[in-house]
């Protein structure tokens, strides 16, 4: 057996577990969410023994390194990092609702490292087009999970200290983003805000889902122009201001389906200005998409959510805060530990690369957020969408920055 | 706080700097300032620093370039406006400390500490029990238990009552003056870089030997007190065809006389008076390019040997020729060609063209249809290793940063000022006792605290008893 099967067990063995965290939260019973628990447990040990399990392939590959050097190993670090968090916290504050939020970030992050890879076995009869647009797709996907030898820049002392210390920062963020999630959810005032967190969250998706597919089929990082990014950043705020009115005067669902389509009309447009397209038909299938997304969600706003239960506002607030100060030690360690290590490599510790410059827009926000607190008048609904924000900069940092134009593409 | 009662009486611009001082108070400034720097930075991200101007127009339009070249956003980082915000910070930072320390010095330097027997009793969360135990045998075990856990307690003594006060962890109080002096501390350091450091590059062909460098950011000549000797450079490879590493074997000369000898690889420089040696990249130095010229017109072929930078007449007055680029892999319309060298064709009465010439594809240049058609046939090279070579005497300072953050950062958020009562009721046959207490963060965990120190004293008397 290696580490690649019992990896992906793991995933399923997380899958279960926030299966189990949904149902317990969702009929308010006991016994599921402790069942959760011994999954989530089981999950995180086996993810452990992966991860040790690969330590030593490595080394009798002959490669001898630590599991922390590549897209594919920090992802596994990453979701086992979030579980153990996440138990830690429900030892220590005797709570289980928020696993709700915490299991799924550290499913997603193992799913999306057990991504199956594109190979030339799996395709050896295609060609042309197809082949092309599947080339592209395994390099959209390209976890690799085979363990490579160290470049010489990743040679050093520091790689662990680095990885480790950033995504245990980056574990804490990720369940603070759920508890504050949970907030936001809970909290009365945001209703009002709901639409222009929406839409914000629907051009986004549809942005990188844009991105996604013209890297499929044109093989190309499309270069979004400043204007039109600033353009479209404007209509979406006053459409968005213009529903959240008419929303009031005619009903709910009548304005999103209206706001929703001229937003992602909007968002083509947008994209349309700068690059030609020939697929009409995936446009009409995000239109599609996203009509359903607009009417569930308003559902699930009025329906749903009034009858979950979610912890109380002090305690979801202590958490994020809790959660934040943790992740913010760790991010702080991080980043001087890169810093330390680059200055043994290149003879600088800070050089305004885009990822460093990324790891410090993130430390901004969280170092803003743990400023609302005694900021007079301001308090938990700010820090959740701080705490939101600040882990959208988290993924960027971990995930977006490849994409930004610049000469950088190390991952 | 005292500002406020003087302004009134003082000079206009001593009440212009307690305005000033005002404002720099606000921890909102703080939030708005560091999400200010945080939007900000992420521009330089969106847009290629230090690239090339002509690029820059051609892709932004000259409205945009302008504006752009008007707030320096081609080098944001290092631009007015950019470092003026991180100085509103630094102050900002500065002044709300100094603010805060006052009260908080006087809580932690406290030598006789007051406890307000009211504000442990207004404490909405207490924890209660009553007990048979005698009170005297009560006390002494709270006191066995407090000065386990307490740096500071003390008993006093009322009628029927025993009160007892403890309290710890007044001086982490201080941990965010720790972290707010760090951050102070890195950017002093950043700064004592900038002004006194300096970042450049040298390219050594093995064998030679450099006695400068190269400024990165000016890109002036910087002359080294001693001379950096290559003796030796050598990449190895995984089977897999990757770098596994680069080495570069130097010699540190002075006086004629070896120092230093030293094997350096990407992450083990060498050190040498303050100067730091690293490897940063390696490259083969072309020399000696055979260039061939076939005339259109007549037929006739004319050969050279040149090196980069020099230029050839070409007879039949077809124009002058210059060696001016060689690149080891260059992409033409995605299509790789491989190693090219470009030259550039002069000619009195026509714009300069630039003439690309593939070595593997000697008669690529037959497609511009030219008057002339320039081929290069072959050519010899030497390894050079790429050094980078630093000197940045804020370093002790930055790292003496990085560490007190770290340990500000721990304190702030893990430890916390805890203050503690137990209220004692000696009400003859049984006795009621009721513990309470409140820390200055970390509610939660103080409530831990109380349970836990309750629990365990309600375990002990039961005992006892």
């Amino acid at each position: 057996m290696n580490n690649s099967t019992i990896l992906s067990i793991v995933t399923f063995v997380y899958g279960f577990a926030a299966l189990l965290y949904v149902i317990s939260w969702i009929f308010n019973k006991e016994l599921p969410g402790k069942i959760a628990t011994w999954v989530t447990i089981a999950g995180a040990t086996g993810n452990a023994g992966g991860i040790i399990l690969r330590w030593v392939e490595s080394y009798q590959q002959g490669m001898g390194h630590a599991p922390l050097s590549n897209k594919y190993e920090s992802l596994v670090f990453f979701a086992f990092a979030i579980a153990v968090c996440y138990l830690i916290m429900e030892f220590k504050y005797k709570n289980r609702l928020f696993g709700v939020f915490a299991l799924p970030l550290s499913l997603l992050a193992i799913a999306y490292a057990s991504l199956p890879v594109i190979t030339d076995q799996l395709q050896p009869h295609v060609s042309g087009t197809i082949k092309q647009q599947l080339d592209a797709m395994s390099a959209w996907s390209n976890v690799n999970y085979n363990i490579q030898p160290l470049i010489p820049a990743l040679k050093s002392n520091w790689l662990i200290t680095h990885v480790v210390t950033c995504f245990i920062g980056y574990a804490g963020f990720a369940i603070a983003f759920g508890t504050s999630l949970m907030y936001v959810l809970k909290a009365k005032e945001s209703k009002s805000h709901f639409f222009i967190f929406f839409s914000i969250g629907t051009a986004a998706g549809i942005i990188i889902w844009n991105l996604g597919l013209l890297q499929i089929f044109n093989k190309v990082y499309i270069d979004i122009g400043f204007w039109s990014i600033i353009i479209y950043l404007m209509v979406i705020i006053i459409i968005s201001f213009v529903c959240l009115q008419l929303r009031k005067i005619i009903g709910t669902y009548a304005v999103s389906f209206i706001g929703t389509g001229i937003l992602i009309g909007c968002t083509w447009w947008g994209l349309a200005i700068k690059v030609h397209f020939d697929f009409s038909f995936h446009v009409v299938l995000i239109f599609i998409i996203c009509f359903c997304a607009a009417y569930l969600f308003d559902f699930l706003v009025d329906y749903i959510l009034p009858f979950v239960h979610f912890p109380e506002f002090d305690m979801l607030d202590e958490l994020t805060h809790q959660l934040v100060m943790f992740g913010f030690l760790f991010l702080t360690i991080g980043i001087i530990t890169g810093s330390v290590w680059a200055n043994t490599a290149w003879g600088r510790y800070w050089g305004w690369d885009n990822k460093e410059i990324w790891s410090l827009i993130t430390w901004l926000i969280y170092a803003a957020l743990l400023h609302v607190r005694i900021s007079r008048g301001w308090s938990g609904i700010e820090t959740a969408i701080l705490s939101i924000i600040g882990f959208t900069a988290v993924i960027f940092t971990y995930f977006g920055v490849n994409y930004l134009p610049g000469l950088h593409s190390y991952g | 706080m005292t500002e406020k009662k003087t302004t009134g009486k003082l000079h206009p611009l001593w009440k212009l700097f307690a305005s000033g001082w005002k404002l720099f108070a606000s921890v909102k400034l703080t939030i708005a300032l560091l999400l200010i720097l945080a939007i900000t930075s992420a521009i330089g991200t969106m847009i290629p620093q230090n690239a090339n101007h002509a690029w820059y127009l051609a892709k932004y339009g000259k409205i945009l370039y302008l504006v752009f070249l008007t707030f320096n956003i081609f080098d944001m980082y290092h631009s007015f406006w950019f470092r003026f915000l991180i100085l509103a910070l630094t102050a900002n930072i500065i002044v709300c400390s100094i603010n805060r320390l006052s009260s908080a010095w006087k809580i932690i330097f406290d030598k006789h500490p007051k406890f307000n027997l009211s504000r442990f009793q207004k404490l909405p969360e207490k924890e209660e029990f009553s007990t048979g135990g005698h009170a005297d045998s009560l006390v002494k075990n709270c006191e066995t238990m407090i000065k386990r856990g307490f740096s500071f307690y003390r008993i006093e003594q009322q009628d029927n009552r025993s009160l007892i006060f403890a309290e710890k962890g007044r001086w982490t109080r201080l941990g965010v003056y720790i972290v707010h002096f760090s951050v102070v501390l890195l950017l002093t350091g950043s700064l004592i870089g900038s002004l006194f450091g300096f970042e450049g590059y040298v390219n050594i062909l093995e064998g030679e030997t450099a006695k400068s460098i190269t400024l990165r950011d000016t890109g002036k000549e910087y002359p080294l007190d001693f001379d950096i000797r290559c003796d030796d450079f050598n990449v190895s490879f995984y089977e897999s065809g990757k770098p596994s590493e680069y080495r570069s074997s130097l010699s540190i000369v002075e006086n004629n006389k070896i120092v230093i000898k030293k094997n350096i690889f990407v992450n083990r420089p060498l050190h040498h008076k303050g100067i730091n040696i690293f490897q940063s990249s390696y490259g083969t130095r072309p020399y000696n390019f055979k260039v061939t010229f076939e005339s259109r017109a007549s037929g006739m072929v004319y050969t050279w040997e040149g090196a980069l930078g020099e230029s050839y007449e070409i007879p039949e007055t077809l124009g002058n020729f210059q060696l001016t680029n060689f690149f080891n892999s260059y992409k033409f319309h995605t299509h790789d060609l491989g190693k090219c060298v470009i030259g550039t064709l002069m000619k009195a009465d026509k714009e300069p063209v630039d003439v690309l010439m593939p070595l593997k594809y000697p008669s690529f240049d037959r497609m511009r249809k030219g008057d002339v058609f320039i081929s290069i046939s072959d050519f010899q090279s030497k390894d050079y290793t790429g050094l980078q070579v630093t000197r940045d005497p804020g370093v002790p300072l930055v790292y003496t940063g990085f560490l007190l953050i770290i340990i500000g950062c721990y304190i702030t958020f893990f430890m916390s000022h805890q203050r503690l009562c137990i209220d004692i009721h000696d009400d003859g046959d049984t006795c009621r006792v009721v513990v309470s207490g409140f820390a200055n963060k970390n509610r939660l965990g103080m409530k831990n605290l109380i349970r836990k120190i309750s629990k365990s004293l309600e375990k002990m008397s039961t005992v006892k008893s």
